[in-house]
């Protein structure tokens, strides 16, 4: 998935960075409010990673700007402020989980996943797709009962595919998904992946709906 | 009797004064009685003798006439002189060889001094006050008395009529005094009043506008060190909020940092290393967080103005606290209809609730099982799993820097930073090794709001 990052220390905002592209995520990091709502203007992010005290506002404000504009993409609270009240105000204006610093990298990802996952109207972490058995929290598949280890771009793509079981997922969605601004994409990337995906899982586990995209289940 | 003294006998300034002004006016009044009481018996003893004067004066030409015209010098009584008109005068007539001649009925049938001849003019023998008059031409004598017991009455009768109204006068005069009093006092009730509201979380400025000259400079004393006490509090405050931000952030960014280079690291002795960094920043990020949590309660934030509700506070931290461990490891209770309210700034009670789970998750069994739970009778326990901590220990882990004997890296203040919280705000805690209905285990129990506070 696209996921985006606006947070204004150096040194945080790239090991964040860096933590969720090896997830198998696309990522932006902005620093700036103003960055970040032209970005959140021409992208359609599934996440986004939000610290409140920025050089050039209050994330907050940006928040409650999406919210009114009707956007409805998850929002993960990171911040240094503890307070209740604040806590408080930031779920009040919309945001979907509260993460104070500092926190643990494994820590952010179960949030991520647990908002994603509620996203997808499944607050389930176990998914059960026919023959396969999915722990989306702890990263972990079997297929027909045997264990499969998944890479972290696979994971991407099958968590994309996932969480929206028996819908169509358009190509370009999941591509949007793998990377981050500015990076190339392959034309066959996404089929690359969900070939792999097939090989490890059984041909039957993705079907390919032609022209169209792709799905998971029935 | 010392200040002190006097104070512990009567503890309130209206009492005192009701008490001492109507002792000083009952004092003064008595004192005005004797002083008028000792002139009027004067006047008076002056006015009787006059009549007495001139009674003699008025009966002597009229007796001698009666003695004369008879014509016999005996002894008989006459009445009708002065019967009925006056119950303390008599009078005898004698001749000039003492015989008493006429008498009124009150009289005695002797003379009324049988020692001596009576001296002309004004004496007094016994009871009696004597006037004696000698009609010349006839050489009768008469003597007029009058009893001093209506003079003593007259004099005891103008001094009653004096004090009577002393009875009423008391308690109007302490109803006087309490009503001016309690006017007067109104400013200085309305100042402790005020100041007696203010506290760490009440400190707006005092409205000292309308108060008197006399309260002024302490009201102003005092609104100036609340004003003082408010910029010092605050300034505290705020640097322990900012502080906090100003540490996590560059915490965070190298705690991320060192994660994503044991990720990346393939070389074992690396990650080993940079484990060790992990580790080390998450204890000094634990420590950090600790005293900025201690100086924040040494600033006294627990108390809040009024009651709140500290349930949703109480699930937002144990959900925070589960999200932060292994799944299934923290078990949350609540008892249906469990209410949890009481005068308790809210960060101070999630510190009281993080500070106990935190507790138990360093120093009970390693990924053992922790239980909070919230029975209907609003105490909540936090339960964990692990060896019984002896006694001894037991009374002091609640004491700065005091850990158990523990493998873990606690910074030995969550406990206490609770128990200040606790005791800011009038609650209890207890902590019990075995925990309640186990052999084994640790249990803190807190109960809000013990004893009611003010």
């Amino acid at each position: 998935m696209r996921v985006l990052v606006i947070e204004d220390d150096e040194v945080l905002g790239e090991a964040v960075r860096d933590h969720v592209a090896a997830s198998g995520h696309g990522v932006d990091w902005m620093k700036r409010v103003e960055a970040a709502r032209e970005a959140l203007a021409t992208v359609p992010y599934d996440l986004v990673l939000l610290d409140l005290n920025l050089p050039d506002g209050r994330g907050l404000d940006l928040l409650r700007e999406l919210r009114s504009g009707g956007s409805k993409v998850p929002v993960i609270v990171l911040t240094a402020m503890d307070q209740i009240a604040s806590r408080i105000e930031g779920l009040n204006s919309g945001a979907d989980d509260y993460l104070v610093k500092p926190f643990d990298l494994s820590e952010l990802s179960a949030r991520v996943a647990a908002v994603v996952r509620r996203y997808g109207g499944n607050p389930n972490p176990l998914l059960r797709v026919g023959d396969l058995d999915i722990d989306l929290a702890r990263r972990f598949i079997t297929a027909a009962g045997r264990p499969v280890d998944l890479t972290a771009r696979e994971w991407a793509v099958l968590e994309r595919l996932l969480r929206r079981p028996n819908a169509i997922i358009a190509k370009a969605e999941i591509e949007d998904s793998l990377y981050e601004f500015g990076a190339e994409i392959e034309s066959n990337a996404v089929e690359v992946y969900v070939s792999r995906l097939r090989k490890k899982l059984g041909r039957d586990a993705i079907k390919t709906i032609r022209g169209v995209g792709y799905k998971v289940g029935q | 009797m010392t200040t002190a003294r006097r104070f512990a006998m009567f503890p309130s300034i209206t009492a005192r004064l009701i008490v001492g002004l109507t002792l000083a006016t009952t004092l003064i009044w008595c004192g005005a009685v004797t002083y008028s009481s000792y002139i009027s018996y004067h006047e008076l003893d002056e006015a009787f003798d006059r009549g007495l004067h001139e009674s003699a004066q008025r009966l002597l030409p009229l007796a001698v006439d009666s003695v004369e015209g008879n014509g016999r010098r005996e002894a008989h009584e006459i009445h009708h002189y002065i019967e009925g008109r006056n119950e303390y005068l008599s009078f005898q007539l004698r001749d000039s060889a003492g015989r008493v001649l006429m008498r009124s009925r009150d009289a005695p049938a002797t003379p009324y001094n049988q020692n001596q001849t009576p001296s002309p003019g004004f004496s007094t023998a016994g009871e009696y006050r004597l006037y004696t008059d000698t009609d010349d031409a006839s050489g009768l004598t008469i003597t007029v008395a009058e009893t001093t017991k209506g003079r003593h009455e007259a004099v005891i009768g103008g001094a009653e009529a004096m004090l009577w109204p002393l009875l009423a006068l008391v308690p109007l005069n302490m109803l006087a005094i309490w009503l001016t009093v309690r006017g007067a006092m109104k400013p200085v009730l309305r100042l402790s009043s005020d100041i007696s509201t203010r506290s760490g979380v009440n400190l707006a400025p005092l409205d000292i506008s309308d108060q008197p000259r006399e309260l002024r400079p302490i009201a102003e004393a005092v609104a100036r060190l609340v004003e003082r006490l408010r910029a010092a509090l605050d300034a505290e405050r705020a640097f322990a909020a900012n502080s906090a931000h100003e540490l996590r952030t560059p915490i965070a960014g190298a705690l991320a940092r060192t994660q994503r280079m044991i990720a990346e690291l393939r070389d074992p002795v690396d990650r080993r290393r940079a484990r060790d960094v992990e580790t080390t920043l998450k204890r000094l990020s634990d420590l950090a967080e600790k005293l900025m949590q201690l100086s924040r309660v040494d600033a006294s934030v627990g108390l809040a103005e009024r009651e709140v509700d500290l349930l949703p506070v109480l699930d937002m931290v144990v959900d925070d606290c589960a999200k932060r461990l292994e799944p299934g490891r923290l078990h949350y209770t609540k008892t249906d209809g469990a209410k949890l309210s009481a005068r308790m700034d809210l960060d101070a009670f999630a510190m009281v609730v993080r500070n106990l789970i935190d507790n138990a998750v360093n120093h009970g069994a390693a990924g053992g099982r922790i239980d909070v739970r919230l029975p209907a009778d609003c105490t909540l326990s936090v339960v964990n799993e692990g060896p019984v901590v002896p006694p001894e220990l037991l009374a002091g882990l609640k004491r700065r820097f005091v850990r158990g004997e523990t493998r873990s890296s606690g910074s030995g203040l969550g406990l206490a930073i609770a128990e200040t919280i606790v005791s800011q705000t009038g609650g209890k805690l207890e902590l019990f090794s075995p925990a309640a209905g186990r052999a084994d285990g640790f249990e803190a129990r807190l109960r809000l709001e013990e004893e009611a506070t003010g």
